[in-house]
């Protein structure tokens, strides 16, 4: 899938990066519980495991 | 021949992207058909990381970046307009859409990125621009529609870009450029209908540009004879303007009923369309224009031309779904019901309000009845009618937001309200500007921007959010908080609240509970002014 359309061939083909089954999954999820949040409907970032809070 | 890349930012992040942007799609088929090498980059549809958009950027050697579209995209521009001044330091970088349109001084200050911009309408200043990068030069001042920057750095508006008058001189729009299979058709359904609901295969059109309205709250992006270039004394352009108080200009544009209905059977046959939405402004304004010829025509000739949708047993269907764009008191029963026998499956109906106090100061002339009306006449006809809501009117008050609140329960609407927001280019702007940058006072500093106003820009978003306040009686917190309980239909709640409020602001129970005007006299005022 090429990130550029037009009425001529680019020199480079730029394509979109694929992701990975996990992170389309991941992607997914999100966006479904995104939609249900409330009360105890939660979601939780699969970030770094960061025990002092520093980034 | 010119070699341009042109970008569409990233708008409402939240959502799926949903629309081909239709203007920088006419420019790309104008570009093309004059022979110019175009490339897009729809950044809304593909949303890839900082790393691809570099690629994007080197991909060619190009003559000009042209980036545009609406205010609520700046965030998005300015990111890709720094990356790419970054990357490609000598590059020619442009913006334009209603971005620029509404704010062209403040926003070639705040992007010094950007080398000249496009104000208003493009179908000939963006072609132009081309011609004079095909001719080697960078003059850009010497053409009509653009702001650009002199030699010293100052800021230069040449002279206005008048509006063509025939839209069916335009080409199709270059839909084949931006990702339809890939990304916009997997996003097809609109949930306003069960036909919305079930489109696979969604295209947008504008059949017309303008609105004959002067809602207070809204822009037409410079491109509907709303914008008039401001002089000084000795004739020079200073900046441009929108609706002001007492200061109004519209221009009515639109299709013919047989450009539309080629476009549409030309969507149908090649992409194989099954719905198509009309991003019109108002479709009811052209019906009124073309004295109650141009919707009829338009439903007419979908006949002729076989578009009315034939439903299958499978639930598809052939033809073509369609929705768009109504208003409250310009809509008829009969056209309605010759729209619904002909696809039209939704209509969008800016009601805003349910009190006429509120509706007749918003300028949209419509009243309660109108609305309750059009709502049932939209109904009769099979069309889903789609209420707009919005709260935090520079009047609002309790009585206003509780008619709101009986207005849903009697036509059975779940909403939830958009807040009164003063986006550029609406009236509400320029009238509350100040109060808008008291708002935002020492935020640009604070996020390192050029200034406050930037930093209101940057928070504009969905009006589901709350951004400034121009309700004299309620905050922000409050018409968060009072929007919640109205959703949840919590009457008495805000009644309590209300007696809170009141003793809060020393306001008596029975005198009407604003803080308009001592006495209430405004509000008095206003209700006079409504009952004529
Ligand atoms: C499709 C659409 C959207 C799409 C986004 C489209 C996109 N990809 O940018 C969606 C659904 C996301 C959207 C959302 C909103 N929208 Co909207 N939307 C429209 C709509 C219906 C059509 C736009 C259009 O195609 N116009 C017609 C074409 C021809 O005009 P155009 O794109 O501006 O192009 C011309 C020029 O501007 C210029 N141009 C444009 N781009 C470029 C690029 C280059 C390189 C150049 C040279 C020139 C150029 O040349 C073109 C030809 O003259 C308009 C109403 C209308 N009919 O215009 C409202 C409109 C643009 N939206 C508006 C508003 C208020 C909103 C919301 C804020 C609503 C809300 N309350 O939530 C949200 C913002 C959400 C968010 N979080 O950002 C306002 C104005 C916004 C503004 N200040 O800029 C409009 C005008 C409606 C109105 N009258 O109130 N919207």
């Amino acid at each position: 899938m090429s990130l550029l359309k037009g009425n001529y061939k680019v020199k480079t083909d730029i394509k979109k990066k694929k992701l990975s089954k996990e992170d389309i999954l991941e992607e997914k999820f999100e966006k479904a519980a995104s939609k249900r949040l409330g009360g105890s409907m939660v979601y939780i970032k699969k970030k770094k495991i960061n025990w002092d809070l520093k980034d | 021949m010119a070699k341009v890349l042109m970008i569409n930012p990233m708008v409402r992040e939240e959502d799926d992207p949903k629309h081909v942007p239709m203007g920088m799609a006419q420019l790309a088929a104008i570009a093309i058909k004059k022979g110019h090498q175009i490339q897009i980059y729809d950044h809304n549809a593909w949303r890839a990381d900082d790393e691809q958009i570099k690629e994007v950027i080197l991909s060619d050697n190009w003559d000009l970046i042209g980036i545009g579209g609406i205010t609520t995209a700046y965030a998005s521009i300015k990111k890709i307009a720094k990356m790419a001044r970054k990357i490609l330091p000598g590059v020619t970088i442009s913006l334009g859409g209603g971005v620029l349109t509404s704010l062209p001084k403040e926003i070639m200050k705040w992007l010094p990125e950007i080398d000249f911009g496009f104000i208003g309408e493009s179908y000939v200043t963006f072609p132009e621009v081309l011609e004079m990068i095909d001719a080697g030069k960078s003059d850009w001042h010497k053409i009509n529609g653009t702001i650009s920057r002199l030699e010293g750095g100052e800021l230069y508006f040449s002279p206005k870009r008048e509006l063509i008058d025939n839209l069916d001189a335009l080409p199709y729009p270059a839909y084949d450029l931006f990702p339809v299979e890939e990304v916009y058709f997997k996003n097809s359904a609109m949930m306003y209908s069960e036909a919305g609901m079930l489109a696979t295969r969604r295209l947008d059109i504008n059949a017309s540009i303008g609105c004959s309205l002067i809602c207070r709250f809204c822009y037409h992006l410079g491109i509907a004879g709303d914008m008039r270039y401001k002089k000084d004394a000795k004739g020079k352009i200073v900046n441009v303007e929108f609706d002001q108080p007492k200061n109004y200009t519209r221009t009515i544009r639109y299709n013919s009923p047989e450009y539309v209905v080629q476009l549409a059977k030309y969507v149908e046959k090649k992409y194989n369309a099954n719905y198509l939405y009309f991003l019109d402004e108002n479709l009811m304004t052209m019906d009124v224009f073309s004295r109650r010829t141009w919707l009829k025509e338009i439903c007419k000739l979908w006949k002729e031309n076989d578009l009315v949708p034939k439903k299958r047993k499978d639930g598809t269907w052939k033809g073509l779904y369609w929705s768009g764009t109504s208003h409250a008191t310009l809509c008829e029963p009969e056209i309605l019901k010759t729209m619904g026998e002909h696809g039209c499956a939704h209509l969008v109906y800016g009601y805003e309000a349910f009190d006429d106090r509120i509706l007749k100061l918003m300028g949209k002339g419509s009243t309660r009845k109108t609305n309750i009306r059009s709502f049932f006449w939209t109904l009769e006809a099979g069309i889903r009618p789609i209420p707009n809501q919005i709260i935090g009117f520079p009047t609002e008050d309790f009585d206003s937001l509780k008619m709101q609140m009986k207005a849903w329960d009697d036509l059975g609407v779940m909403v939830k309200p958009h807040f009164a927001t003063p986006y550029p280019g609406s009236e509400w702007f320029t009238v509350y500007r100040k109060k808008i940058e008291e708002q935002y006072k020492g935020q640009g500093k604070k996020l390192g921007l050029s200034d406050d106003l930037e930093a209101f820009i940057l928070d504009l978003g969905d009006a589901t959010r709350v951004s400034a306040v121009i309700s004299k009686n309620f905050n922000a917190v409050e018409l968060i908080g009072l929007r919640e309980m109205m959703v949840h239909r919590q009457y008495e709640k805000i009644d309590q609240y209300e007696q809170e409020w009141r003793k809060k602001h020393k306001i008596p129970e029975g005198q009407p509970s604003t803080l308009c005007g001592q006495d209430n006299k405004e509000k008095n005022l206003e209700i006079k002014a409504a009952a004529k």
